[in-house]
């Protein structure tokens, strides 16, 4: 395994500087590696998701570091909308039972709809992603504008 | 800073002594000690309660002066209160329910009741500087408000529906300094607060001790944890520690990975350890030096924590040379970890199984972490920098 290194990083000037700063210039930048597990996470999830996820770049120089993170958490979060079933528990005596299995029922009814939507919403997502995602990876490419 | 010498000044705290717990309540004493070992006036003025976990009506010490490490403490006696109501509108809070305007009077009125206190501060206001930590008791919301313009606030700020209640927006606006543990704490003061332009804001950290010594191979040896990897929690285990998150997260991580990796916790409280123990390892309170041995052993040291406002483990393990986990919802610990580039951070389960794993997989390069980290205390916290930091903000409070 590499050290990773970063911004941090001190330019090595000779080698009494390399000398004097040896821990400074070593510096492990925290945020790469951080980057470097957000990336195996989810491309983790990807591979496990059927018909597979968005690809996402979560590391890059164009935006500021809370638009990766962003990115990122969607990545993790875009699928994550299935609705379960909660129903609570009766007390009223005799036909509490009954009321639970008909609450029950209602319950199933509308999660059947529901979670179609959830579905819909995923492909959504996932597209949505993907654009911008792609976005990103175009502006990436693009050289800084100069300030006029 | 010859304007010093001629004042005293004075911490506010609801409760002081040598071995009450508490993270804020140690740094306050070890605060006070060292200002007064580097030549100020410096004097503790408190209440009668033995500690947060007392009953706050109760009068444990005797009330008058004494010395604690070479401190004068002047301790004033509390009035009963109505624990009952107090506990009931806490209880609102501690679930983040709101509260009624009545209620707001209730909790504070029935929080600590010390008039003596008040009284000192108003008959010996011209004498003082005086220095209210934290934010949130009776102590420093009734005392700082008799001489505003001579006092700090040291707020030790969370992101909590404490910090929320609209009690507390006077006292930010009206006292003369706030003196802050972190940059997202100034923040957090910044987006609920918006002070007022002209007071005065520095974010000064905390002291820490760092001439202790931990001896890895001795509490390996001691525990049994010869060649086991472990991972190591210190503190109170309880919800607002969020230590119940680390159980759940390491019991998953546990039966996934089939790590021989253990979960070693050290600290006071009870917590309710997963049936079948899951390489989880509850050592309880132990020694001190024992802790400090710990912390030279771990793999690694996570808080789970999202309330801090410092954190003094985090500085510990760094100072030993062991990386941090910490809670990437905790801003303070977050900005801790970027800044020293001394450990990772964990936002949900997948974060926290995947970066225990990157560390464990490789100890070379989590060393050069907790050296990382051992740095940033030694250049940012050692008491000679904060004591200086501290002069500075008092004499810029003498100044009109």
């Amino acid at each position: 395994m590499g050290v990773i290194l970063g911004p941090n990083r001190v330019t090595q000037i000779g080698k009494e500087a390399k000398m004097a700063n040896s821990e400074q210039e070593e510096q492990v930048d925290i945020e790469a590696i951080m980057q470097e597990i957000r990336e195996q996470i989810l491309a983790k999830k990807s591979a496990l998701a059927p018909g597979g996820a968005p690809a996402l770049r979560v590391r890059g120089e164009r935006f500021p570091p809370e638009f990766y993170e962003h990115l990122y958490h969607a990545g993790l979060a875009y699928d994550q909308i299935e609705v379960k079933q909660h129903v609570s528990r009766s007390s009223v005596p005799l036909v509490g039972p009954l009321l639970q299995w008909l609450r029950g029922k209602l319950h199933e009814l509308v999660l059947y709809y529901v979670n179609q939507l959830a579905v819909q919403q995923i492909a959504v997502n996932t597209h949505l992603l993907q654009a911008l995602n792609i976005l990103s990876e175009e502006l990436e490419k693009l050289p800084e504008v100069e300030e006029k | 800073m010859e304007a010093l010498a001629q004042v005293k000044i004075g911490f506010v705290t609801p409760w002081y002594g040598v071995d009450i717990p508490g993270g804020a309540e140690a740094a306050t004493r070890r605060t006070a000690e060292q200002l007064k070992q580097a030549g100020l006036d410096v004097e503790v003025l408190t209440t009668c309660i033995r500690d947060f976990y007392a009953d706050w009506g109760q009068n444990h010490y005797r009330a008058g002066l004494e010395t604690i490490n070479g401190v004068p403490v002047r301790r004033f006696p509390v009035e009963a209160r109505d624990r009952q109501a107090f506990d009931q509108v806490n209880w609102r809070l501690m679930h983040n329910l709101s509260l009624s305007p009545a209620q707001v009077q209730t909790y504070i009125e029935e929080m600590i009741r010390a008039p003596t206190l008040y009284d000192f501060i108003r008959e010996h206001a011209q004498e003082y500087l005086f220095l209210f930590i934290p934010y949130m008791f009776a102590t420093t919301y009734y005392g700082a408000r008799i001489a505003p313009g001579r006092s700090a606030l040291i707020p030790c700020l969370h992101d909590e529906s404490y910090a929320r209640l609209d009690l507390y927006q006077d006292l930010f606006h009206q006292v003369k300094a706030l003196i802050l543990h972190a940059d997202a704490e100034k923040e957090l003061v910044s987006d609920l607060f918006d002070p007022p332009p002209g007071q005065i804001q520095a974010v000064v950290g905390a002291g820490v001790d760092s001439d202790f010594h931990g001896d890895a191979g001795r509490f390996r040896q001691n525990y049994g944890l010869l060649d086991t990897p472990f991972v190591l929690y210190a503190g109170r285990r309880e919800p607002g520690k969020n230590t119940p998150l680390l159980l759940r997260y390491w019991q998953r991580y546990h039966q996934e990975s089939g790590s021989n990796a253990r979960l070693v916790l050290i600290g006071p409280g009870d917590i309710d350890l997963p049936a079948g123990q899951h390489g989880i390892i509850d050592l309880g309170f132990v020694p001190v030096q024992d802790k400090y041995d710990a912390f030279a052993a771990a793999d690694l040291f996570c808080l789970p924590s999202v309330h801090e406002s410092f954190s003094i483990v985090i500085m510990e393990s760094w100072l030993a040379g062991t990386p941090v986990l910490v809670n990437g919802h905790c801003a303070v610990t977050r900005e801790h970890c970027q800044k020293a580039n001394g450990g990772l951070y964990f936002t949900n389960y997948h974060e926290f199984a995947a970066t225990v794993d990157y560390l464990l997989a490789r100890p070379a390069l989590a060393r050069r972490l907790g050296a990382q980290g051992r740095r940033y205390v030694l250049d940012n916290f050692r008491w000679e920098i904060i004591v200086d930091k501290y002069k500075q903000v008092l004499a810029r409070m003498l100044t009109p």
